[in-house]
């Protein structure tokens, strides 16, 4: 009777749990959710860490994340796959078309059904959509680059700020005439003259030919390349002749990188520049300077264009889908990125415009007089593939050293594009033969450490401390080439050298490391922490990404503060100093010290580049970091 | 018990199965219908939503279309503002558009801008086609555009070749809107990837992005389910399905909005759909529920009323059975008692010990050993050190006297003992049967059976008595008439002479019939099947018979049929006396000139082993009647016409054959009619055999001399011995009479071995009997001739079992009393021949 019982209350038991069985079943998502998942993430830009990482980590503790200073080029990715390496779980890329991206799409996954793909307006999605209705970039907020006016300079010489294409080449007159460059910009860079022969002529290649012809290039296909249109585009270069001619051009402007331009712009010497809606926002916070976007001009004010882009694009590993949590995680990081918080953090502050539908980012001041335009929907996309900027580069050079005129350029590009190589792609420069991973280990990134070990054996340099994460990838065992050596080194660094103190050193450290009294983090991701070489240090992570300085040795010996060592310092001062990113300044002395070593144009990757032809191999890996548990 | 509840819990289970199983199938046949009436409903509903969106689109391409002409022939453009402004009122589209050929466009209100059609622009402008599409301004409304290729033309300085009319998206809403379901239903239009694009959501269904991201998140959901409805969608067909969000179920219809790819969707929470129906299967189930309960509270207090009755019942049987046992503790003359297996501690004891043993029960409750006690002083067994050795569930029993307490009486009990397990515990419970009563009965009657033993013996002792007395001087009679008789008497001597003789024969088969019915009757006759020539046994018969037939004028006609087998397992001696008797009747009751019929045939028996013997004899005699026929086999029984004072009889012989019929397993059967004659037919089963080792039959010593035989002759009565010597010597026989068994061992062992040929030894012989006489003869070990010498029983014991005693005792043959001298010499001459 008893075992009666007992069975009866066995099954009656079963049954409640069968039952909680089945509600569980209608939470399952929330009980994945309970594990960690572990996420990778490649951003193209160091802008992306100031922001964007930290909100991340903060609103998904579950996750451990993996982020990656990459680089803003597809063929960074491609390469990875090139070497036989997974992709990221999630990457992002700055300079994109669908033409550049058609490798990656085996790897990536169709976010043409998923839930983030719905809030974004359908028109914008559609150009990323591929020919067989797959869509697998969603672009992130864009950024609006055009030109950018000193509206103090214009108020205080009582120059209106020009409305069309004449009034435009007016203020430019009007402030030469004042001893002022009316129009400056950073020539040196393949995006400013990708974006300056593109702005110029945006009513040409938004005319319904223009739009026919583009739609017919972002289709091509490897067998079937399309060259540029004979209709729009010598039209487009007699516009980008007219333009250089009427912004007063002059020969050797074309070697102009940002500072020679920025400089003169701060200091009222220069009234227009190209820039963004981002840094105008940034020059007339910081530096004081009143900076309003204006558009590229066309000949009335219905015919002015801003141009635009995304501040970056954003795909998906396909082997995400093979992992439910995984895949349940990125989805939720998705939402989160292209909410309007996330796209918040993601701009960092500077002026954007949504594609989404459920995310409203007012225009910032800077962008009151281009107001028209956005409200027109003169919004021109740039075109943004990497044969169009190397061959833009290269033509407009050539322009602006009167190597050829319009015809020519049109010319030129004509043949470039339908048989367009990238050198720095070709030439193996040397062979690695011992592989580095970026993933952070037990003392640190090998990679990275094998950068800066390089690096200072190059310079002869004692120590060597690299700023924040300098290195873009993991160092592949194999040939390299121009293209690839850059990849190695994340972009935008300079390489100063000093002779340091102890004492100065390990401020040095401290300003690289600690958290600062307002609250500024120079750290953030353990990833970012900072690199070196012929020295070594302790870290205690004091919460999630801060972290605090511990003891400082070199060569195994505690470093001595009477000592004098010759330094090389490595990163770029955006990063840690600028206001907009960490707000950590360099102590004003330590900073007087330090002189820069390499030149850094036409690209800032020159110190490898150097480094290599010297050491013909990227140097084994040190210790240089142990995180110190509390 | 448990049994019981086993049993009612198994038909609760059952009938709680049956009813979830009703309910289930109730349940899953309500779901179904539900759903199948739910979705026809809301594919109706939703299908006139969209029907409205169509409608709208219609109404739409036709205005654009008719618009174009219009504008060409409009007179000025303040006509086309009144007349665009008149348009939108009726259609409340949002914009009217005058489109240049590069996609710029300008509004009736002189608005300027770019409309990014994408490749739709082509279309549009090159290929005059009329277009829909979809358009964006960032942070404003998407927007849906109907465009109609124009005449090219200019508006306020714009020359435009296309002209369109946009809804916003969110407007298109209007459209979709559904009253039903209190505001429940959201209506959307997605796009073939599954992205909203007009999202009239409702209740907790607002802001859904994409309604394949939304399946995706539904576990109920297969990925075939996923796949299908996402074909479903590229193909623009319809279908609907339920899925879950949560814990909220919806259903989801769609189909085909016919333009843009777009498709239709209308999700509603099935519980705002349902919610009659759901009422109705609440209420349902609610009632069906209560019905189950109330049946089941209907059952349960039958059961308990019966439980309560078979309660009732039991408790009454254990009344009854308690007062039963008190009255028979009491009452009967039986002790219970029962004790604690390990303790030996009194748990009952009956009332009655008292009155049985003399023991007061309390004392017994105070220690079971008092018991012990009480046996007789010469009574070593101590029953409790025999009840450690029962097992539990066995039993063991025992005969004991008990000296009764108060009278001081012996009295005897049966103990039996039981070990049982009684709540986990052993327990012994004894049974102590006051047997005194049974035991002196049964001391009575097996004093009456020794009683009726002895008045047996004495019977049987009486009639081997009576006849070996009767024979006797029955023997001296027949022996010295015959000897008379051959003196050559005077012819009235003779006449006397043959006379006593003829009395005597027949007083002797008087005796003998008398003799034999008595034996049968006293169970002494036993039927005795030795292998037998059954053709050797119908002639001894007719050899019989002939002699009867000598002095007769009957004719004897015979019909032998020949059996396969001969050798058959049957008593020859009883099978002759029968046959012989039936046809000595028909010889006594035919008169001269008649005829007798004796014939034999053989059928199957019941088996292979067996067959049936059948003979027949028939006579053309006096017959019988009909009423004589009926007691023809009871004992003493002759009709009475007379025949007594012709045919001299017992009235013995048919019994006798009846009897011996009955004892061989077989049947006697008689036909008859007065004058007539009679037909009797006898059947005996006989059992078949493959032996065969029957004695060739001796042929008869006839002319055979037994002169110079030297026999020895023990017998004790003078005159038998003297008829004996007498006759044997006037064969020329030389006879040593002994006196006893012990002269005739003392002559044989005197004389020297091959003295005598042969010795006829009377068995009841004062000193030493023939049997006694004859073992001593058998058993001298010094004498070759001790052995082979043939010694022949002649004594007045003639029954069956005295001639097997004879054989038993070593002797070679036994001839009865009265002797006949030719039997006699058959014999001699017989053993002597061997």
């Amino acid at each position: 009777m008893k075992k009666l019982i007992c069975l009866l209350l066995c099954v009656i038991l079963a049954a409640i749990l069968l039952t909680g069985c089945e509600y569980r079943a209608e939470s399952t998502v929330q009980a994945k959710d309970d594990g960690r998942v572990a996420l990778s993430i490649y951003m193209w830009d160091r802008s992306m860490f100031k922001e964007l990482t930290p909100w991340l980590e903060q609103k998904f503790p579950n996750i451990d994340f993996t982020f990656v200073q990459s680089y803003n080029t597809i063929d960074y990715y491609t390469d990875l796959l090139e070497r036989g390496y997974d992709l990221p779980d999630i990457i992002t890329c700055r300079r994109f078309s669908l033409n550049d991206a058609a490798p990656l799409a085996g790897h990536l996954m169709d976010l043409s059904k998923s839930e983030v793909a719905g809030t974004f307006y359908s028109s914008y999605l559609e150009s990323n959509r591929e020919t067989g209705g797959a869509i697998r970039w969603l672009p992130m907020c864009a950024e609006v680059d055009c030109l950018m006016a000193n509206k103090d300079l214009f108020d205080r010489y009582g120059i209106a700020l020009p409305t069309n294409y004449a009034e435009f080449i007016a203020a430019i007159d009007a402030f030469e005439a004042l001893g002022i460059k009316g129009f400056q910009t950073d020539w040196a860079y393949d995006y400013t003259c990708l974006e300056t022969m593109q702005g110029c002529a945006i009513p040409e290649l938004m005319s319904l030919e223009g739009t026919r012809w583009r739609m017919e290039y972002e289709s091509e296909t490897q067998d079937n390349p399309v060259g540029l249109d004979n209709v729009v585009w010598p039209k487009v270069f007699a516009r980008y002749e007219q333009f250089l001619r009427d912004v007063r051009f002059e020969p050797g402007d074309e070697q102009l990188n940002f500072s020679p331009v920025t400089q003169p712009y701060f200091e009222g010497r220069t009234a227009m520049i190209r820039a963004t809606a981002a840094m105008a926002e940034e020059i007339t916070e910081e530096y004081g300077v009143s900076s309003v976007i204006l558009p590229y001009f066309g000949e009335t004010a219905e015919d002015n264009w801003v141009l635009t882009y995304p501040i970056c694009q954003l795909a998906v590993a396909r082997h995400v889908e093979e992992d439910k949590e995984k895949s349940e995680a990125v989805r939720e990081v998705l939402l989160a990125i292209f909410s309007e918080e996330g796209q918040r953090a993601a701009a960092a502050g500077s002026s954007v415009l949504s594609y989404n539908k459920e995310v409203s980012i007012s225009p910032a001041p800077s962008l009151r007089y281009v107001q028209d335009c956005i409200d027109s929907n003169h919004l021109y996309m740039r075109l943004a593939s990497t044969e169009i900027f190397a061959i833009s580069l290269d033509v407009a050079q050539k322009m602006m050293k009167g190597v050829y005129g319009a015809q020519g350029a049109y010319e030129d590009f004509s043949a470039q594009i339908m048989h367009y190589v990238n050198p720095e792609a070709e030439e193996v420069v040397f062979t690695q033969e011992n592989a580095y991973s970026v993933d952070f280990g037990e003392h640190g990134v090998p990679a990275g450490s094998s950068l800066m070990n390089t690096l200072r054996v190059f310079g002869g340099e004692q120590i060597a401390i690299g700023y924040s994460s300098v290195i873009s990838s993991s160092i592949f065992a194999g040939d390299y080439t121009t293209q690839q050596i850059k990849w190695i080194m994340t972009y935008k660094n300079n390489v100063y050298q000093a002779s340091y103190t102890g004492e100065e050193i390990r401020r040095i450290m401290d300003w690289l490391v600690n958290v600062k009294a307002d609250g500024s983090n120079p750290v953030m991701h353990r990833n970012l922490l900072p690199i070196t070489s012929g020295m070594e240090y302790t870290v205690t992570e004091t919460e999630r990404g801060k972290f605090a300085l511990g003891e400082i040795t070199v060569d195994g010996q505690p470093l001595d503060d009477d000592a004098v060592y010759s330094v090389m310092l490595l990163g770029a001062d955006t990063c840690l100093e600028h206001p907009t990113f960490c707000n950590c300044p360099m102590p004003q002395d330590l900073k007087d010290k330090r002189t820069q070593v390499y030149e850094v144009k036409p690209t800032n990757q020159g110190g490898i580049m150097n480094a290599l032809e010297k050491t013909r191999q990227l140097l084994p890996p040190t210790d240089y970091v142990t995180i110190v548990h509390p | 018990m448990k049994k019981r509840w086993i049993t009612i819990l198994l038909a609760l289970a059952l009938a709680a199965g049956v009813i979830c199983t009703g309910m289930s199938y109730y349940a899953g046949f309500v779901s179904r219908t539900i759903y199948e009436e739910s979705i026809d409903h809301l594919v109706e509903i939703f299908h006139q939503a969209n029907q409205t969106l169509h409608n709208l689109v219609t109404v739409s391409w036709s205005r654009v279309r008719m618009w174009a002409p219009y504008l060409e022939a409009a007179g000025s453009e303040e006509d086309i503002v009144s007349y665009v402004n008149q348009a939108r009122e009726e259609t409340n589209f949002t914009d009217f558009y005058f489109i240049s050929r590069d996609g710029e466009y300008i509004t009736l209100e002189g608005k300027q801008g770019y409309l990014d059609l994408r490749e739709q622009l082509s279309d549009l402008i090159l290929e005059k086609k009329p277009v829909v599409a979809q358009s964006v301004v960032p942070d404003k409304p998407e927007i849906m555009v109907f465009a109609a290729p124009a005449t090219p033309g200019s508006y306020r300085g714009f020359g435009y070749e296309a002209i369109a009319i946009t809804y916003n998206n969110s407007d298109l809403v209007e459209a979709l809107k559904v009253s039903a379901f209190n505001g429940q239903a959201g209506t959307f239009a997605a796009l073939p990837d599954g992205r909203i694009v007009v999202d009239n959501g409702a209740g907790g269904r607002k802001n859904i992005r994409n309604i394949f991201a939304l399946l995706e998140r539904c576990s109920h959901l297969t990925d075939e389910d996923r796949a299908a409805v996402q074909a479903d969608f590229l193909a623009g067909n319809s279908g609907e399905l339920v899925f879950c969000v949560g814990s909220t179920r919806y259903y989801l219809v769609y189909e085909s909005a016919h333009f843009q790819d777009w498709m239709v969707l209308g999700i509603v929470p099935t519980s705002v759909v349902n919610a009659s129906m759901n009422r109705l299967q609440a209420t349902t189930l609610l009632v069906v529920s209560g019905i189950a309960v109330v049946l089941a509270m209907l059952v349960l207090v039958i059961v308990i009323l019966q439980n309560r009755q078979v309660l009732r019942r039991k408790d009454h049987e254990l009344l009854v059975r308690d007062e039963l046992f008190s009255m028979l503790s009491v009452n009967v003359d039986d002790v219970f008692l029962m004790l604690d297996a390990r303790s030996l501690r009194t748990d009952y004891v009956s009332p009655n010990i008292e009155k049985l043993l003399g023991i007061p029960a309390a004392q017994i409750y105070e220690n079971a050993h008092v018991i012990e006690r009480i046996l007789p002083e010469n009574d070593p067994v101590h029953l409790f050190h025999s009840l450690a050795e029962i097992r539990p569930g066995r039993q063991a029993e025992w005969e004991r006297e008990y000296i009764h307490q108060v009278s001081g009486e012996t009295r005897f009990f049966h103990v039996v003992a039981f070990c049982n397990v009684i709540q986990g515990e052993e327990k012994y419970i004894l049974d102590l049967s006051d047997r005194t009563g049974d035991k002196k009965i049964h001391q009575e009657l097996e004093d009456a059976v020794c009683a009726a033993e002895d008045a047996s013996r004495a019977k049987t002792t009486f009639l081997n008595n009576i006849s070996h007395d009767i024979r006797t001087p029955m023997n001296a009679i027949i022996g010295f008439t015959n000897i008379a008789l051959k003196l050559d008497p005077k012819a009235e001597v003779r006449d006397y002479l043959c006379k006593i003789r003829n009395s005597t024969e027949h007083l002797l088969t008087l005796i003998n019939d008398v003799l034999d019915i008595s034996r049968i009757e006293s169970g002494k006759i036993e039927f005795a099947p030795t292998l037998v020539d059954l053709t050797a046994v119908t002639d001894a018969v007719l050899s019989i018979i002939h002699g009867f037939l000598a002095d007769r004028n009957l004719t004897l006609h015979t019909d032998l049929a020949v059996p396969e087998t001969p050798y058959v397992l049957a008593d020859s001696i009883r099978i002759r006396e029968v046959l012989v008797n039936i046809l000595s009747n028909a010889v006594k009751f035919t008169q001269d000139g008649g005829s007798i019929t004796f014939e034999a045939s053989y059928l199957p028996g019941e088996d292979e082993r067996h067959i049936l013997v059948r003979y027949r004899i028939a006579d053309t005699g006096v017959g019988m009647s009909g009423e004589f026929l009926k007691r023809l086999f009871d004992e003493f029984s002759q009709e009475e016409n007379g025949a007594r004072t012709h045919y001299k009889g017992t009235g013995l012989g048919l019994a006798i054959t009846k009897r011996y019929v009955d004892l061989m397993g077989g049947a006697i059967s008689v036909q008859s009619k007065k004058g007539q004659g009679s037909v009797f037919t006898v059947q005996l089963p006989v059992e078949l055999t493959d032996e065969i080792g029957i004695q060739e039959k001796e042929p008869p010593a006839v002319g055979a001399s037994v002169a110079g035989v030297r026999l020895l002759l023990a017998e004790d009565n003078d005159l038998n011995a003297e008829i004996a010597m007498v006759q044997l010597e006037d064969l020329g026989v030389q006879v040593t009479r002994a006196r006893d068994g012990r002269e005739a061992v003392a002559l044989f062992a005197g004389n020297p071995p091959g003295a005598f040929d042969i010795v006829l030894m009377d068995i009841m012989m004062p000193e030493m009997n023939g049997y006694e006489a004859t073992a001593a003869i058998r058993c001298m070990q010094d004498r070759p001739d001790a052995r082979r010498i043939p010694i022949i029983a002649m004594t007045a014991n003639a029954f069956a079992e005295d001639v097997q005693a004879s054989l038993n005792a070593g002797m070679n043959e036994h001839l009865s009393k009265p002797i006949v001298m030719e039997e006699i010499v058959q014999a001699i001459v017989r053993n002597l021949r061997r």
